[in-house]
């Protein structure tokens, strides 16, 4: 077993940058709430969905097709797999439309442009870019209050959930108390005729 | 050559063939066999990856783009966007 292991472990490949900077971008599309999961990831880009994990597991290598069908279906700066220091979304048609721009004083404003963009998108991309601009300390707090965010909608779906089964039980016994209040009814209206026959 | 007539394995491959012959007109490159020799293949490498027999492998293309300071986007072209080869 234990050899078996040393086995399994030495064969996993060492990542090299553009695999690094791919299974980063995958949780950043995760983080941001561009993607659900990496496996929505892989199969929206066509790939079999457990690629990413196997990236991880195993380090298998990220092919040119799969980055690109990455790149292009999330529409990501290509420029980021492979220099340092860039962001991963495109940022340029933002900043000339809608989104984030610097003005004259470096500071940052916001722009809501004229586009076709609806108002929930727009915002969303402004938010994405924030968070994407944000230092990595205050990234992280994000990312946290995401998942918090996360685990409370599950929590708030699960008891959706309880108490859709329950609205079900409670209807079943209105059901039964409905029925025994008929059969109730009818017998009481047997002792009566029984009692007027009488 | 322009999408019609491409003959490359895949757009990467097309783009990679392109930037190749971009930078031997530039004289930026002597010719194609540099090109394989500075990357460790046989001199056939290029040839096969224009005849579209095999991609351009992912490694050559990120050393190629590193090596000659070029534009990622150029490989990766988006719809009716047309990017520069050289980093601006």
């Amino acid at each position: 077993m234990a050899e078996k292991n040393k086995k399994k472990n030495s064969s996993k490949r060492e990542l090299n940058a553009v695999d690094r900077r791919y299974l980063k971008a995958a949780d950043i599309l995760v983080e941001t709430g561009r993607a659900k999961s990496h496996s929505e990831i892989c199969i929206s880009i066509g790939i079999d969905r457990s690629i990413i994990s196997k990236m991880k597991s195993e380090g298998r290598s990220v092919t040119m097709q799969q980055l690109e069908a990455t790149i292009t279906t999330y529409g990501l700066n290509s420029e980021y797999f492979f220099y340092d220091a860039k962001s991963l979304f495109e940022q340029v048609e933002a900043n000339r439309s809608s989104g984030i721009a610097t003005n004259g004083d470096n500071n940052k404003v916001f722009n809501v442009g004229q586009g076709n963009i609806e108002g929930n998108v727009l915002y969303e991309q402004i938010a994405h870019q924030i968070i994407n601009e944000a230092p990595p300390e205050l990234h992280n707090k994000i990312t946290t209050l995401v998942q918090e965010t996360d685990k409370i909608k599950k929590a708030a779906s699960d008891f959706k959930e309880q108490v859709a089964v329950l609205k079900a039980e409670k209807s079943v016994v209105e059901a039964r108390l409905q029925k025994s209040n008929e059969e109730l009814h009818a017998v009481k209206d047997e002792l009566l005729s029984v009692f007027r026959n009488r | 050559m322009d999408a019609s007539s491409f003959t490359e394995k895949n757009i990467i491959s097309r783009q990679f063939v392109r930037a190749a012959r971009q930078l031997i007109a530039d004289k930026i490159i002597l010719d194609q066999k540099e090109l394989c020799t500075k990357y460790n293949y046989d001199k056939s490498f290029f040839s096969k990856i224009a005849k579209g027999e095999q991609s351009v492998p992912y490694d050559v293309l990120y050393q190629f783009v590193l090596d000659f300071k070029l534009n990622p986007s150029y490989f990766f072209p988006s719809q009716n966007k047309t990017e520069s080869l050289y980093l601006q």
